[in-house]
This record gives structure tokens, sequence and C-alpha cells, in this order.
């Protein structure tokens, strides 16, 4: 009989700690993927229409107030000076810093801070690429521990020819896995 | 057209600063030490600080080296040296061809200079064909990932490890000799291959404990445990077959290029798959 009572006792210990091991372990959940549109205002001084974009991200949510993640867009613009036009081909990708406030809440202001490139192609054949830090605050709604959405404002400063551009940006996140647990 | 414009707007020659490498270490170091920052403080609270001690480390600590709840090292080490001791033969034999051959410039300096060039240039966004960047690269991590996994690392340890094989064996290791490491390799590759390697495990395991089946069939059951760990699933098969541990461990690994030879000059990997299987006995 008290051997019955111990291996129940050990049975329910072994299911708790089995609990808690398995709560405090990292997994995958921890990763996001997260499609986003904008529109991108370029610096009055590039002569180059302003265009809505389409993007991609890739990341890890360390916790419920930061992470980081990879973001790739892409549009297409057209160069208006006075010797005629191009049609330009822009990519833009770089690596961001998010910090949620409010974290425990569904909605949670957020600043991001990042840095990268974009590169500029023109069917003139004139290509570049410059090198820019990003920053811009946002707000961030969790729809479900899976899926959440969140929208931001940012000012891209090319480091190479001293440019501010602009973005809004509207994304949707998705978390595999269990997304965020216990919530 | 006369092009001054766009070179006077932002088409301009002169050289771009060479920036990118430089901010992108710091905002790698940046990152690693805001992670470090939220690893050391993930449980919150007012009994945290009592509860972060060494009975309750941090769910992102790293214990690879340190191995704490009966993780196989052993087998973890064994396995990291069968893929460098693959690396460092491959890049062997490849430098023993005839350069009309392998295409490699086999002066010492020259090959030395171009990894520096290529670690001192990137990271770049590289143009390569999106399966190899997002089907190849994730599958080559999930090979990292499960070497760690199956040796019962816990699943940051495998990503971790994967992380740094991706990173430093691959992207600024071998693949530096031929080219400039690539941003969205160096996170797709850990990231993608967690993804892919952990539901290659879990999945494994759940056909295990249904006794190698799937959908009831036995067939099915080792086609897909066949597929899921080739490499892994042949050296059972030897060994079952032969009675005892010939085999020790396997690794298997889908290669966009030729591993044991070189295009020759005019020709291209275009359209090129391959699949080595290499066993440790």
């Amino acid at each position: 009989m008290l051997s019955k009572i111990f291996q129940k006792v050990i049975l329910v210990t072994a299911m708790i700690t089995t609990n808690i091991s398995y709560a405090e372990e990292v997994t995958n959940s921890i990763i996001e993927f997260s499609p986003s549109v904008g529109y991108f205002s370029f610096d009055s001084k590039r002569n180059l229409d302003d265009e809505v974009f389409g993007g991609m991200g890739l990341g890890l949510h360390f916790s419920p107030s930061f992470a980081a993640l990879l973001h790739y867009s892409t549009l297409d613009s057209e160069l208006n000076s006075t010797n005629g036009s191009a049609n330009i081909d822009i990519q833009k990708y770089h690596v961001d810093g998010m910090y949620f406030f409010n974290a425990e809440s569904r909605w949670r202001p957020y600043v991001v801070f990042g840095y990268g490139q974009i590169d500029f192609d023109s069917d003139k054949g004139n290509d570049s690429d410059e090198n820019n830090v990003n920053s811009g605050i946002g707000l961030y709604y969790r729809v479900t521990p899976k899926w959440s959405i969140r929208t931001d404002v940012r000012n891209f400063y090319s480091l190479d020819e001293n440019y501010n551009d602009q973005t809004f940006m509207m994304t949707v996140g998705y978390r595999i896995g269990e997304g965020e647990r216990g919530e | 057209m006369d092009n001054s414009a766009e070179k006077l707007l932002f088409f301009d020659n002169r050289p771009v600063l060479n920036t990118m490498p430089k901010i992108t270490y710091a905002l790698i170091a940046s990152l690693l030490l805001s992670y470090q920052a939220v690893a050391s403080n993930t449980t919150e609270g007012p009994q945290a600080e009592n509860q972060q001690d060494e009975s309750n480390p941090s769910p992102y600590a790293v214990t690879l080296w340190d191995p704490q709840n009966g993780e196989d090292s052993e087998r973890l080490w064994s396995q990291t040296k069968l893929m460098f001791g693959l690396g460092v033969g491959v890049a062997g034999f490849i430098a023993l061809l005839p350069p009309e051959i392998s295409n490699w410039d086999r002066s010492d300096d020259r090959l030395l200079e171009k990894w520096w060039d290529n670690v001192r240039e990137g990271p770049v966004w590289d143009e390569d064909n999106w399966a190899i960047n997002y089907i190849g690269h994730p599958y080559f991590g999930g090979v990292y990932y499960q070497v760690a996994r199956k040796s019962g690392y816990s699943q940051w340890d495998s990503f971790s490890y994967s992380a740094l094989m991706s990173t430093f064996y691959w992207e600024y290791g071998l693949e530096a000799f031929a080219e400039v490491p690539s941003i969205q390799d160096l996170v797709v590759t850990p990231v993608g291959g967690w993804i892919y390697g952990e539901w290659a495990h879990q999945t494994e395991k759940e056909i295990i404990a249904d006794g190698g089946t799937v959908w009831g069939s036995e067939g099915w059951g080792s086609t897909a445990l066949f597929f899921l760990d080739p490499v892994d699933t042949i050296g059972e098969g030897i060994n079952s077959m032969l009675g005892k541990d010939l085999i020790q461990t396997g690794m298997g690994m889908i290669s966009p290029v030729p591993t044991y030879f070189d295009a020759v000059a005019g020709e291209s990997y275009s359209g090129y798959w391959g699949v080595d299987m290499v066993f440790s006995f």
C-alpha cells in the first residue's frame, strides 16, 4: 500500500517537474515570420516617387519585451529629374531590435532600432547601395498567442548620403509552435 | 540619356563607405549583450533575484560545453570532428587538383588572401537562387541542429550549436574561401534549421513510438524514417545486418555544389544537387 502511494507521489512529482522544465525550456515558438506592407517616403532630395512596398521578416522573440528580426522588403520607384526619368528597383534589408513596453498586455507600444542597407538598381545601368540606421516607434497588438499585428513609423538615415527617408509599415506576426505560451 | 542627375542625386560614383561590416559586428555584439540581459532577466517578479541561482539557470543558458542533464557530449564532439574532418579533407582534396580542374588559385597566399578579403567584405545580401537560400540552407541548419538534438541537448542548445556551426564552420569558414558571407544565410540557416530540425526530430520520435509505423503501415513508417534521417537509418540497417555496432555515427548532407570535385572552367553548377553520406566507424 505504502509502495503504491509512494509510486503515485513520484508520478505526480515527475509530472509537475516535467511541466516546470517544459515551461522553462526555450522552444522554437519564439520564432516569428512577419509579412508586411508599408509606404516608403523618400527624402525629397532623391527625386524618387514615394511607393508602397511589401516585405518579410524572420526573427526571434527572446521575451515578451524583446525581439530581434531580419527584415527584407522590395519596391519599384521612378526617378524624376530634369534630365529624364528612370525606373528604380529597390531592395532594403535591416536587422532590428524591438523593445516592447507593457509587455504583459495585448497592446504593447514599442521602440525599434536597426541597421541595414538599401540597394538601388536603375534600368539606366547605374546601381548604388547605402548603409543606413533606422529608428521608430510603433504599437503591437497580440491577437492570439500565435498571431499579432503591429504598425510602426520609422526614419531611415543614410550613413553614406545623409538622406532621411520615412516608412509607415504594418506587419502581421506569426509565431510557430505554441506561440506566446501561458498568456 | 545623361545620367549626371542620377549621379548627383544618389548614384554618386564615389566609393560607398564600407561601414556595413563594422556596424554589423557592432550590432551583433549589441544584440548579444541584449540577449544576455534578456537571458539573465527572464524570470520576473519580486523573487526573481533569488531564483536566478545556479540551481535554476536561465533558459537561455547554453550548456553545450557543460552538459547538465546527461547529454551525450561525446557523440556531439564525435560528429563535430566528423564534419570538420570532412570539410578540411574536401578542401585539401580540391586544393590538390590541377587548377584547370579545381578553378582554385593554388597559391597559398592567394587562397588565404581571398578568404580574408571575403571575410572583411561581408556580410552581404546575397543574390543566390531562392531554393538554395530558403530550402537548402534551412536543411543544412537542420542537419547541424539534429546533431546536437539527437545527442540529447535542448532545443536552445541545439539551435545555438547550429548557429555556431553555420556561422563559423560554414559562412566564415569553408564558404568564405569561395564567397562573401551572406546575411540571409547567417539568419535563415540556424532559424530555419531549428524549425525543420525540430519537426524532423519529433516526427521521427513519434513514428518510433508507434512501432515504426505510419498510418498503420510499416512500409510507410520505414520510408518516412529513411527520408527523415537516411544516414542513421542506413547505419542502423548495416549494424543490424552485421549484428554489431560497426557504424558509430552517420551524417548526411544535401549539397548544391559537388563536394568531391569542382567544375572545369566554363562549366557551371546550374541544376546540380548532390547527397553526401558520411559514416564514422
